[in-house]
């Protein structure tokens, strides 16, 4: 992996709004995930 | 080549960029294989609305998540084992593991980890039964189909297609706990509707499969013994599609939807049968008959689908 300081900004701000990206889309799983255990939790008991 | 060429030069572009910059998140989804879990999930909904009884609907839209994890997952696996025959297939070489831009290893254990996830979470929130077929199609897939019969026999995807079957078992298990004849019956139609679907792509990527060394029909046997199996298989597909209507299983909607939509891939057979052809059987007006009957198989499956549910709701209104 290119380390930040061997980019250029406008990769460097590329670089930030993939890593951003990566883990919105990780929380939004492990939301809907929690979300469904929580819901069945509900349902079943 | 030269469209070999430039897909390797596109792949390499992306490939680049995702050294320098990362991964997008767009990647971990394309692992998955999107397109393929669409027509998944839409057959696992069908099982599930065309069973009787009444299920939760957050309980259905759990199932229908676990379903759609699982055909991702083992899409994962999938492109995990196949990353050697995908860098030197055009069809291919831009997925995210022939493109350089997520390591192998870690698309296997998210593969293993999703497969893992969904299983369990299907035999929580409905069944034992729905879980273990949902176990058994991500282990058909993976296991049976990619690792063994894909590089082993031209009949791959006539057996494989089995792993794409299972969805409609799956969702009217997951909404009674127990099989009936129906879901049988709709794996039936899709077993049957793979190898036509699948022969007829296989027809216009012969170049690519021969290049890899897959023995997908066409490369072994030759483009006329396919165009003849694609023939067969639909005629097939036509009295399977047609077994509801036997078994008083469906009304006139259904048998109307599925006389019409059959006689129309049969047309689309002829069409590939009679393409112009040289003497081995390769086209000679770049498959123009291959692909129009590749695309009209995906709207058959859907409208197929559709018609057996509105013929559904249609008898459950008349009673």
């Amino acid at each position: 992996m290119t380390h930040l300081s061997a980019l250029n900004p406008q990769e460097v701000a590329e670089k930030k709004r993939r890593q951003k990206d990566r883990l919105r889309a990780m929380v939004a799983f492990m939301v809907l995930i929690a979300g469904v255990m929580y819901g069945l939790t509900l349902t079943h008991f | 080549m030269s469209e070999t060429v430039a897909s390797a030069a596109q792949a390499e572009r992306i490939r680049f960029k995702a050294d320098r910059v990362g991964t997008t998140a767009k990647d971990w989804v394309l692992l998955l294989k999107p397109r393929v879990i669409s027509l998944v999930v839409f057959t696992g909904a069908a099982g599930m609305i065309m069973a009787p009884g009444h299920l939760n609907p957050f309980v259905a839209a759990v199932s229908i998540l676990c379903i759609c994890l699982a055909s991702g997952a083992a899409g994962a696996i999938n492109m995990w084992y196949d990353r050697d025959i995908d860098a030197v297939m055009q069809r291919t070489i831009t997925r995210p593991i022939p493109g350089g831009r997520i390591p192998p290893q870690e698309a296997l254990a998210y593969g293993v980890g999703l497969s893992c996830l969904s299983v369990c979470l299907m035999w929580m929130a409905t069944n034992a039964l729905a879980a273990g077929i949902l176990a058994f199609s991500i282990f058909f897939y993976s296991v049976i189909y990619t690792m063994w019969l894909k590089r082993s026999t031209p009949q791959n995807i006539v057996i494989g297609g089995a792993a794409g079957a299972f969805p409609p078992m799956i969702g009217w298990a997951a909404a009674t706990g127990h099989m009936a004849v129906l879901p049988v019956v709709m794996f039936g139609i899709v077993f049957f509707w793979t190898p036509p679907h699948f022969w007829s792509l296989s027809l216009y990527a012969c170049k690519d499969y021969g290049r890899a060394g897959i023995p997908m029909l066409p490369v072994v046997k030759g483009a006329r013994h396919t165009r003849w199996n694609i023939f067969v298989y639909t005629l097939v597909l036509l009295a399977v599609s047609l077994i509801p209507s036997f078994l008083r299983l469906s009304g006139w909607l259904y048998t109307g939807t599925a006389l019409v939509l059959g006689l129309g891939f049969v047309a689309c057979a002829v069409r590939v049968l009679r393409e112009p052809q040289d003497a081995t059987g390769m086209s000679l007006n770049g498959d123009k008959a291959a692909r129009l009957s590749f695309r009209f198989s995906l709207a058959y499956l859907f409208l197929l689908f559709c018609g057996l549910l509105a013929d559904h709701m249609l008898m459950g209104w008349m009673i």
